[in-house]
């Protein structure tokens, strides 16, 4: 047969073209692979030096926070501008671009809401909370200095705020250095008048700075916190430590279950510097009644300052003896048969007692610097609905009580009589760990729940809260507390935690009304904490 | 089919076509025993010209086989160090947030246990605190993290391959900060 010839060529052709066609895809294909390896192949080998630029920005950062922590806290620090520190070539740097002069967080008044906001965060997309904020940055120096890595521009925010305004109701700090024994809110001990145990309710956060504090070698492990609380922060590092907790803390939630502390990511914060040292700052101490180391934290100098700005002078009470009467805002008695006996009377006591009476309402009420020249105190409350709400806006006052002398007399019982709606802040310090009764007297305005409302600092005194009787009625501690040392609750008054309850400031079930003068926070100690953001534009 | 003009690359493709249909230069021996042989010589391809074709083939193919080889070790030894970086980060970073040696180690995915990090990763990556540094007087931690890639082909035997070693600081307030055990 013979084949056309026109066919015969066309077959051989489209054969050809069939296999270049062939080739040119395979070549193709094969140029893609060997670009996809290369490129793979290139990735991974830039993956070493990623690497290392990811662990040195995150070197600079976190040597930006210890420079902020160490200078950032003190009072009065300064720091120069376009200071450089640097690791080490390529391992990370920063510059203290404008510095920063006199620099004192404890007196900074201005707040996330004074910020540009748009809803819901302001634009530099913080959310704003509630804080005392002053903002330092620190960026990446020039590039031709070695240490560089990558840009850094991390606005330092060093915030401030009184934590019993900010959820934490029950703040307990620190147990002070050289004391052997525990510092008890969890010891379920004895009964009747002696006994105490903790029973009571936290309506808010409770703090935890140092669980070691809790510890001695009678104490069970792991610990748990008896009195009931909404929530639970606990500061310590140990909480985050496999696989065993060194001294663990638990709590109660207020169904009486067990509760675990919220406390990841764990934020170091102070209330200043501590005995001029500043190595020991964030280590969870209170010292706030009067530390001469950081006046702008200190009640006692808040008392001054007050007093130097001509709104409320300071009365000091040294002496004892009869002085004032009953229509003053405050008086001095002697009482051979005390209006309330105090425990152990007459035994320990002189053969009078020497009162201290102080009216909560008073206009004219100051600060005031109580020694351990009397033996009682007697908080004169408000007696009627009309003088509790006419209580709520006056102006707030500094108590401050400490031992006459190192070791010397100390004031022994405190009573609340009726109920208060003043803001004040009652401080004490002693030097002993030595106890202090708390008992509330006559009746409450109205119904059984005697409100009392202020914060409570407490630097190492133990207070022993007396329930009222019957036992029906109870307590509720309006302003929340901070302590360092041992709070409990008398035996006597039972073990049902709902007769005491410590709420915040803001609690709604008994309303507040903003204070004449200077705000409530600049009357009360604050905690300090740093945040660190890496934000493109200075924040307003 | 007639290719429209308006489409100017189907048109070089026809082109191409028709030129792939025109009858070879050099005859095809064989085909038809019938034509004259001028024209047989003209329809085929000599036996040197399919040696020859049949040749580069085959250095292309050995070429391309073995550069496949050489790319599928460079991936797998690619996977190899991005699982020993990836692991050695992770381990400085643990770091850096605040954990202990020990910690990192109780955290991190054991060897001895994960197939892929056995056959990526050369003996045991180590990290090592190496003490204080103060720059400017501003006092740090630092570490460092060394880990070797395994280049061996036997999963019967490791075979170190390169070394990288990763420098870390971190604030010494998060020791201070730890309490010591009771």
């Amino acid at each position: 047969m013979r084949i056309p010839r026109h066919h015969h060529r066309s077959t051989l052709g489209a054969l050809m073209a069939a296999a270049l066609m062939l080739m040119i895809v395979g070549g193709i294909f094969v140029s893609s692979w060997v670009t996809l390896m290369s490129t793979r192949a290139m990735q991974v080998s830039f993956l070493e030096e990623v690497c290392k630029r990811r662990v040195g920005v995150e070197s600079s950062r976190l040597l930006g926070w210890q420079l902020i922590t160490d200078r950032g806290f003190q009072r009065n620090g300064s720091k120069n501008a376009n200071e450089i520190l640097s690791l080490g070539d390529g391992l990370g740097s920063l510059s203290t671009a404008n510095g920063w002069n006199n620099l004192n967080i404890y007196t900074s008044t201005s707040t996330a809401g004074g910020m540009s906001t748009v809803f819901p965060y302001n634009h530099t997309g913080l959310r704003p909370g509630a804080s005392y904020i002053t903002v330092e940055q620190l960026t990446r120096p020039s590039y031709d200095l070695s240490g560089n890595i990558d840009n850094y521009n991390g606005w330092q925010f060093l915030k401030t705020m009184p934590p019993v305004l900010n959820g934490d109701v029950f703040c307990v700090y620190r147990k002070p250095d050289g004391v052997m024994t525990e510092l008890d809110i969890y010891r379920d001990a004895g009964s009747g008048s002696s006994g105490h145990n903790a029973n009571w309710t936290v309506r808010g956060r409770t703090v935890v700075r140092h669980p070691p504090s809790f510890f001695v070698s009678s104490t069970p492990s792991p610990l748990q916190l008896p009195f009931l609380t909404q929530s639970l922060y606990i500061q310590s590092y140990a909480a985050a430590e496999p696989p065993n907790i060194p001294y663990p803390v638990y709590g109660t939630d207020l169904d009486g279950d067990a509760l675990l502390p919220s406390n990841m990511p764990v934020v170091p914060s102070t209330t200043g510097p501590i005995g001029g040292s500043g190595d020991r700052r964030h280590h969870g101490y209170l010292d706030v009644v009067r530390n001469d180391d950081n006046p702008d934290n200190s009640l006692w100098h808040f008392q001054d300052r007050e007093a130097a700005a001509g709104r409320t002078a300071t009365v000091t009470i040294d002496v004892a003896g009869v002085f004032n009467s009953a229509t003053e805002a405050y008086w001095i008695a002697e009482q051979k048969n005390p209006t309330y006996t105090p425990p152990g009377w007459p035994s320990g006591y002189d053969d009078k007692l020497r009162v201290l009476f102080i009216k909560l309402d008073s206009a004219f009420l100051k600060n005031m610097r109580i020694y351990g020249v009397v033996d009682q105190i007697i908080f004169v409350g408000q007696s009627s609905a009309a003088s509790f709400t006419k209580a709520a806006p006056l102006k707030p006052v500094i108590i401050t009580i400490m031992p006459n002398g190192s070791r010397g007399r100390w004031v022994r019982d405190i009573r609340f009589e009726r109920e208060n709606n003043r803001r004040h802040v009652l401080a004490f310090q002693d030097d002993g760990g030595r106890p202090v009764e708390f008992s509330w007297v006559n009746n409450p305005i109205s119904g059984n729940e005697f409100r009392w409302r202020g914060v409570l600092v407490n630097e190492h005194q133990s207070l022993m809260f007396n329930l009222p009787s019957p036992m029906t009625r109870t307590v509720r501690w309006i302003g929340g507390v901070m302590t360092n040392w041992t709070i409990k609750r008398r035996a006597a008054g039972g073990n049902n935690p709902s007769r005491l309850l410590f709420t915040s400031d803001s609690d709604p079930a008994v309303p507040a009304a903003t204070n004449v003068g200077p705000a409530f926070a600049t009357f009360l100690p604050r905690d300090a904490w740093l945040e660190t953001y890496f934000l493109p534009v200075a924040p307003p | 089919m007639k290719i429209p003009s308006r489409l100017p690359l189907l048109t070089v493709v026809d082109r191409c076509l028709r030129w792939f249909a025109q009858p070879p230069s050099t005859p095809l021996s064989g085909l038809n025993h019938r034509q004259p042989s001028s024209t047989a010589r003209r329809a085929g391809y000599t036996l040197i010209e399919v040696l020859a074709a049949g040749a580069i083939v085959s250095v292309a193919a050995t070429a391309m086989v073995s550069l496949s080889s050489t790319l599928m070790l460079q991936e797998e030894l690619a996977t190899r160090v991005a699982i020993t970086r990836n692991f050695q980060e992770n381990m400085t970073r643990l770091w850096q947030l605040g954990l202990s040696p020990v910690q990192i180690n109780s955290l991190m995915p054991a060897q001895a246990q994960n197939a892929l990090l056995q056959q990526a990763v050369h003996g045991t990556p180590a990290l090592v605190e190496t003490g204080l540094t103060t720059i400017n007087g501003v006092v740090m931690e630092t570490a460092r993290s060394t880990a070797a890639v395994n280049i061996s082909r036997d999963p019967r035997n490791e075979v170190e391959g390169a070394s990288f070693t990763l420098t870390a600081y971190r604030p010494r307030l998060i020791t201070a900060l730890r309490p010591p055990p009771p």
